[in-house]
């Protein structure tokens, strides 16, 4: 039998091989194009999973598991002729408990979904990507993908208890366990949240979810300069004051935010900052007004708080959307963004955001900035068009100076974006730059022992 | 490039594949997560569409994923870009009925229909069947324009079965015969559901008797009133509805008409939105019958319904909420998650070509609004209605507010 008969006898009406059907899985959310896959197979259960996985490592066929389709690195296409999993079908939240504070949930879980169901019963689940509304459970996990919360709760890997994952060889792994606490050996856990599917199928999740804040208020504030903007997420982290959301756009941004007609600013300024407080609602209002006097003594220009859930809704959308959002910029249907994600230590944000306005005029790029603040997370989001041999170089140059300067300043080349196709050489350069090239070599011989053929979702985090 | 093909060149490449769309598109999880048939593989096969038209291939092959669109704008409720892939859908359909390939010979069969019968079905005396008795005058300035939409509700089912035969090959043979000889669907008749076609009537009714209970003065063309062309327009026979629409507007015209009072979502659509851009000084004024109606008429009841809004109102019309806040006037409505511009498709415009994809987004739909905590579900279109039915209770909104509607009224 050929590919398409035999994967259909593990996954009956779970296989595409049509070209118009296959295309769709060519591309994620990066400006990369992924080889078209030699089949789409859509798995409902575990041992389905194991079934093709053992099928494809035996007759040697790479695989591309693949959630929302949402990577910014090209994570989730395929670079040589593989079957893409897609884990969608498996889609059920199995159990909530708040008295264990866990979810049990299956990897094609969206975000978004998880949270309307975790937050009828008061809870939410943490991680809160840009692309919650499409990015899964397996997605996040496999990028360990950060938000706009991470200044209070972190990344995802900070959320995740255990995990069942599937091997190339077809074995199926369970990985901690539902309990907060669980020391078992080695944390093969850890190891794999953030894998970018090299490792390992996730197939199913212990999450863990905490009490969903009680109430929030949101300050928006305008400055004129970036660093006073910086000084003031400083000041405002000193005064005791704990941010859930510290996130900046600058102009470039918010013009294209309001050119979808999602969000108007009151103000017209070169910066905004929108700060999100939260607390029992009595004490929202002295909350917000003591961040209001904090950041109005640091610079800014215009500062206008707000407690109405609809307007915060339509500004924390916009701000999820603002990288799609920037492709109304373009300047030709040939134009792409190559999103820069870079982290620094907080305290260094002034100088390296001065340093990167410096870079932008220098290298002669065309960029727009925004990102989380509050954990040191800048997207330098650059435009460019591939068929220019002249701009690319410039836009090369920039994209290495960036990480560059992220290095200088104890900082990291991904922040949250993970490392796909796209970062490969940045991620060499990092731990070139720290002497640690064995650290590449041991995770080599990690891939090599989780898939000895490595025929899992090849070509990405490596050569 | 016609001016079509470049607006879907234009529209599908704003598009950046971020994915947002296909979380909230309905057929895509219907289609067991095919993404050619979800919104971001429709952009995306959109562009291709173009390209092989281009390079002088066949485009036919990718029929099933812009018909298989609902139309309901899911997408463009949550597109940073602002792109709509309903959008894209429409203009491929377009695309691939001015070129003559790739289009069901199902949706053949519906222009066919429409432009020979002025309808879906060659209702005949039945159309106005609901009015007799009423004594509603035949010409004036305010005309009451039902497009059939109700009244052909009793028949959607049975034909849709029938057309579609017991299997593939069979529905395209009775199709096929109907084609070559459209007198055939003069027959279609004996599919008729006379409990549906009773209870369709007593709603054109209830409607007319609020209208008159408010004083509103109205009109109705009788047998002769054309259905919209709604289906043609959706099936994308862009040049037959441009002459359709034209037909239609002349008799409104005929009838003296200057305001044209719609009772269904679809209809009230079309006119408002479409066929202004189809027809040169289309100048009426269009309103649903629920603005028409005050909300101190009508007292509250003990009902507690989940409201099942409509994509044509709540979205295609910008949040349009005559029949929301009517409803709220006489029962505790509890909504689903998915509200408002963010409601969810009934499924009903694939209960034709893709009946199994219709279904899957009709148990999701049902769901949300068992969920939403209501005794009955109540909605405002008869398309919805009825497919929704398929699922569980349903009920349209005339016949709640009809018995809240105060007395002196």
């Amino acid at each position: 039998m050929g590919l398409h008969e035999d994967l259909t006898a593990i996954v009956p009406d779970g296989v595409l091989s049509s070209r118009e059907e296959l295309i769709p899985y060519s591309r994620d959310a990066s400006h990369f194009q992924g080889k078209l896959p030699v089949a789409v197979v859509l798995p409902r259960t575990t041992e389905q999973v194991s079934r093709v996985l053992k099928y494809c490592n035996d007759h040697s066929i790479s695989v591309v598991a693949r959630g929302g389709g949402t990577s910014l690195t090209g994570a989730s296409i395929a670079v040589d002729n593989a079957v893409v999993m897609s884990l969608l079908r498996m889609d059920s939240v199995l159990s909530i408990s708040v008295e264990d504070r866990c979810a049990e949930v299956e990897a094609g879980v969206r975000i978004d979904n998880l949270n309307l169901k975790l937050s009828k019963l008061g809870q939410i689940f943490p991680p809160d990507p840009g692309s919650s509304i499409a990015a899964t459970v397996g997605g996040i996990i496999n990028t360990n993908a950060g938000g706009l919360h991470c200044v209070r709760y972190g990344t995802t890997k900070d959320w995740i208890l255990g995990l069942e994952a599937v091997l190339m060889d077809g074995s199926v792994l369970r990985l901690g366990n539902r309990t907060l606490k669980s020391r078992i050996g080695y944390d093969l856990t850890s190891l794999i949240v953030g894998s970018e599917g090299t490792l390992a199928v996730v197939t199913r999740a212990f999450l863990k979810i905490v009490s969903k804040p009680e109430d929030v208020g949101r300050v928006l504030a305008f400055f004129m300069d970036i660093e006073s903007l910086g000084r003031a997420v400083a000041a405002i982290k000193a005064s005791g004051i704990e941010p859930l959301t510290a996130e900046y756009m600058d102009r470039m941004t918010m013009d294209a935010v309001e050119s979808t007609g999602t969000f108007k600013f009151e103000v017209r300024a070169p910066y905004v900052l929108l700060l999100d407080v939260d607390g029992p609602g009595e004490a929202i209002g002295r909350r917000l007004a003591a961040a209001s006097v904090i950041l109005g003594e640091n610079g800014a220009t215009g500062i206008v708080s707000t407690r109405d859930r609809d307007e915060m809704e339509r500004l924390y959308t916009a701000r999820k959307g603002a990288y799609s959002s920037l492709l109304k910029l373009r300047k030709s249907e040939r134009d792409v963004v190559v999103i820069g994600d870079i982290v620094v230590p907080p305290s260094s944000l002034p100088a390296v955001l001065r340093r990167i306005g410096e870079l932008v005029l220098a290298d002669g790029v065309r960029v727009a900035l925004f990102g989380h603040i509050g954990d040191g997370n800048i997207h330098a989001n650059i435009f460019v068009d591939f068929s220019d041999s002249a701009e690319m170089g410039r836009v090369e140059s920039f994209h290495t100076h960036l990480a560059e300067t992220a290095l200088e300043h104890g900082g990291s080349v991904s922040a949250e974006h993970g490392i796909g196709i796209e970062k490969i050489g940045l991620l060499r350069m990092e731990y070139s730059s720290r002497h640690s090239e064995k650290a590449l070599d041991i995770m080599k011989s990690m891939k090599s022992l989780f898939d000895p053929k490595g025929l899992l979702n090849p070509g990405k985090v490596f050569d | 490039m016609s001016s079509t093909e470049q607006r879907l060149l234009e529209e599908a490449g704003r598009c950046i594949n971020c994915g947002f769309c296909e979380a909230v598109c309905p057929t895509l999880p219907s289609s067991g997560y095919n993404s050619s048939r979800g919104a971001r593989g429709r952009v995306m096969l959109g562009r291709e569409l173009l390209d092989s038209a281009a390079r002088g291939e066949g485009i036919s092959q990718f029929a099933d994923s812009f018909f298989s669109c609902l139309d309901c704008y899911a997408c463009l409720q949550v597109c940073p870009a602002g792109v709509n892939a309903g959008r894209v859908s429409h203009m491929a359909r377009e695309v691939m009925a001015s070129r003559g390939e790739g289009v069901p010979q199902l949706a053949r069969l519906m222009e066919k229909m429409i432009m020979r019968y002025h309808s879906i079905v060659p209702l005949g005396r039945r159309a106005s069947a609901w009015a007799k008795g009423l004594n509603i005058p035949a010409a004036g300035e305010t005309l009451l324009y039902t497009g059939q939409m109700y009244q052909l509700m009793s028949y959607s089912s049975a034909m849709t079965s029938f057309l579609q035969g017991r299997g593939k090959g069979m529905g395209r043979a009775i199709v096929g015969s109907v084609l070559r000889l459209p007198w055939l669907m003069r027959l279609a008749p004996l599919l008729n559901d006379r409990e549906i076609e009773g209870e369709m009537a007593n709603s054109l009714r209830n409607i007319a008797t609020m209208l008159g209970r408010e004083g509103v003065q109205f009109c109705y063309m009788g047998e002769s009133e054309p259905y919209p062309g709604t289906l043609m327009h959706d099936l994308g026979f862009a040049s037959s509805m441009k002459e359709y629409a034209s037909f239609v507007t002349g008799e409104l015209r005929k009838r003296g008409a200057k305001r044209v009072i719609t009772v269904d979502p679809h209809t009230h659509d079309l006119l408002k939105n479409t066929y202004p851009q189809l027809v040169e000084g289309f100048d009426f004024e269009v309103v649903h019958y629920t603005e028409l109606l005050h909300p101190e008429s009508f007292i509250m009841g003990s009902d507690e319904v989940s409201f099942h809004e409509p994509c044509h109102m709540a979205r295609r019309l910008d949040d349009f909420s005559a029949p929301a806040r009517l409803l709220e006037r006489v029962a505790k409505v509890r909504l689903p998650d998915s509200s408002g511009r963010k409601t969810h498709c009934c499924g009903g415009p694939d209960e034709l070509l893709y009946p199994d994809i219709a279904g899957g987004v009709t148990r999701a739909r049902m769901k949300q609004l068992r969920e939403a905590g209501g005794k009955q579900t109540v909605t405002a279109c008869p398309v919805c209605l009825l497919n929704l039915r398929r699922e569980g209770e349903a009920m349209d909104i005339s016949s709640l507010l009809v018995r809240r509607m105060r007395p002196d009224s």
